[in-house]
């Protein structure tokens, strides 16, 4: 079985890891802040929202056609049920992020374009109810999500630092096996 | 095997530990800062929507209404455009046609029960969908200008004219301080001096306060002002009943069933030397206006029972053809009227519609 991830399972996580805690530091931050820079950052969290919506799919179905390494074999029951938990609660928020934020902006007749290129059609009929049932979803799906993220770097962490095992390098572009067999191929 | 977990030497272990837990301690401080909002608030934005919004509910009595203006009524009729401004914008809304619009008139404050010739202000709302990319969401007032021209000191003006929660009295030599300190409000200080309301909602004018973009098919820009100019035509307002709580609604239905109540949309385009981010200064009389059509109100209902009321009139919602300036007031406007019709939007969802209408009273 392979040690690592798929080169297009990594480029996914990493590009999406990187667009998702922007997106939730700018999220938190827009919906506080009165600055001037309030509608372009509205305007780039909800394209990059329907960016993130099309990549997860994407994902799912990478996940489906490549390989997922096994963790190692000491690692605890409980721990490797947390660690799938984990993974599980992760993919259903980047599902549910995009899809109440989507919905929340239809239950208040906002129109969600997708970069300035095209506009997405409603998928709700306006209510104030729906808005708040999808807004308040929005907020409490982010704060759960932000959570399972900081146990994901955690348990990663744990598995690189302290156990020193394949797990973390399983997603790291790891050019350290390639300097190794570099060296050893000199020697 | 790879994968096995060699043991290593205990000292080795205790290392390993150790930058284990400093990094999860930077990985959760990192969580924690994103969550309350990293950005939230910068030196020239030390005050958020929510602290605003706070404010704004000092001594609310109704829940599920808006924060501010939440007495109002909903209204509805066609914007009769003439189509003289579709050269200035490619906007829908200005090419000659009827658009069916829907909208509000309501009053200064935070209680949906105040008696109607008590507000020191008076608004007109509308919104108008033309598709998605072609809606436009209008949020007028009867002042011309705003007092102040930041967010931060919009909050400051609002503290000082808040009444003192102990007395339940505002307090003169706050005010007083707050003006002195402030000499951006001489416009407003003028205008508010100068104000005598009228005995109707009809017969006012309603202004956007801050300025617009008009962008034309060549992506040339020209900044705006626009205000709503009550077109009565010396017809008789109608008998105002000064002892109602809702002396201006009564007659705005009354006059509706005699006749249509129109406003003319006129435009003020600025010129090179007006500054289009200050909404504190006026711009003066000889600038070019241009009417880019009528608003005729047909109809008029509580705003319980019509849509206006789940309506967030956020002015920022603009058609294509159409752009908010970077007037740091207009920029704050999405996110206060954001966070105002969050809080109302979760009330209504979690109490019943029963409840919510009980709160009226007697209206």
């Amino acid at each position: 079985m392979s040690q690592s991830y798929s080169k297009s399972s990594k480029i996914l996580h990493w590009a999406m890891a990187l667009m998702l805690l922007s997106m939730l530091a700018l999220g938190f931050s827009m919906v506080e802040n009165l600055a001037i820079w309030h509608i372009q950052a509205i305007w780039l969290h909800k394209s990059f929202g329907l960016l993130a919506l099309v990549i997860v799919v994407i994902r799912i179905v990478n996940r489906w056609f490549t390989v997922t390494p096994p963790l190692p074999s000491d690692v605890d029951r409980m721990q490797a049920f947390a660690a799938k938990a984990t993974q599980v609660g992760l993919y259903g928020a980047m599902l549910l992020m995009p899809v109440s934020g989507y919905l929340m902006q239809s239950a208040d007749n906002r129109v969600i374009t997708f970069f300035g290129l095209f506009p997405l059609p409603s998928v709700i009929a306006p209510s104030i109810e729906r808005y708040a049932l999808f807004r308040e979803m929005h907020a409490i799906v982010a704060l759960v999500f932000l959570v399972l993220i900081t146990v994901h770097i955690c348990g990663a962490l744990y598995h690189g630092i302290v156990r020193r095992d394949k797990v973390l390098s399983s997603m790291t572009f790891s050019t350290k096996r390639a300097q190794q067999n570099k060296r050893e191929s000199k020697q | 095997m790879s994968n096995e977990f060699t043991t290593p030497p205990p000292n080795n272990l205790k290392k390993r530990y150790g930058l284990f837990i400093v990094c999860v301690c930077l990985v959760v401080l990192a969580a924690y800062l994103i969550a309350t909002g990293l950005y939230s608030s910068t030196p020239s934005n030390q005050i958020s929507a929510q602290t605003f919004v706070d404010l704004q509910e000092t001594n609310m009595p109704v829940p599920g209404f808006r924060r501010a203006h939440a007495k109002g009524i909903c209204i509805s009729g066609e914007f009769v455009a003439n189509g003289a401004l579709s050269t200035l914008s490619t906007a829908s809304v200005f090419k000659q046609g009827r658009y069916p619009f829907m909208g509000r008139f309501s009053i200064a404050g935070n209680n949906p029960t105040a008696p109607d010739l008590k507000a020191p202000v008076r608004s007109l709302a509308f919104s108008i969908d033309l598709g998605a990319e072609h809606q436009w969401r209008v949020a007028m007032n009867t002042p011309p200008v705003m007092a102040v021209a930041t967010p931060d000191a919009f909050f400051k003006q609002l503290s000082a004219l808040a009444p003192d929660p102990s007395t339940g009295k505002r307090d003169p030599s706050k005010i007083q301080a707050f003006f002195k300190a402030h000499p951006e409000t001489a416009a407003f200080i003028a205008w508010k001096d100068g104000y005598e309301p009228t005995d109707s909602f009809a017969a006012e004018r309603y202004h956007s306060i801050n300025a617009f973009y008009l962008h034309d098919a060549n992506n040339n820009k020209r900044a705006v002002r626009f205000a709503a100019t009550p077109q009565l035509n010396n017809i008789d307002l109608g008998a105002l009943d000064k002892n109602s709580d809702d002396a201006l609604q009564e007659q705005l239905i009354q006059m509706l069933e005699e006749k249509h109540v129109a406003f003319d949309l006129e435009f003020t385009i600025a010129s090179s030397e007006d500054d289009e981010n200050d909404p504190t200064i006026p711009w003066p009389e000889q600038r070019e206006r241009i009417i880019g059509g009528q608003l005729v109100i047909a109809s008029a209902s509580a705003q319980n029972e019509s849509r206006c009321g789940s309506t967030n009139f956020d002015p920022l919602v603009l058609p294509t053809g159409m752009s908010a300036t970077a007037d740091p007031i207009l920029r704050a406007r999405s996110a206060a009227y954001a966070e105002s019709y969050r809080r109302r939007a979760k009330e209504r969802l979690l109490t019943d519609e029963e409840t919510i209408n009980a709160q009226l009273g007697a209206q």
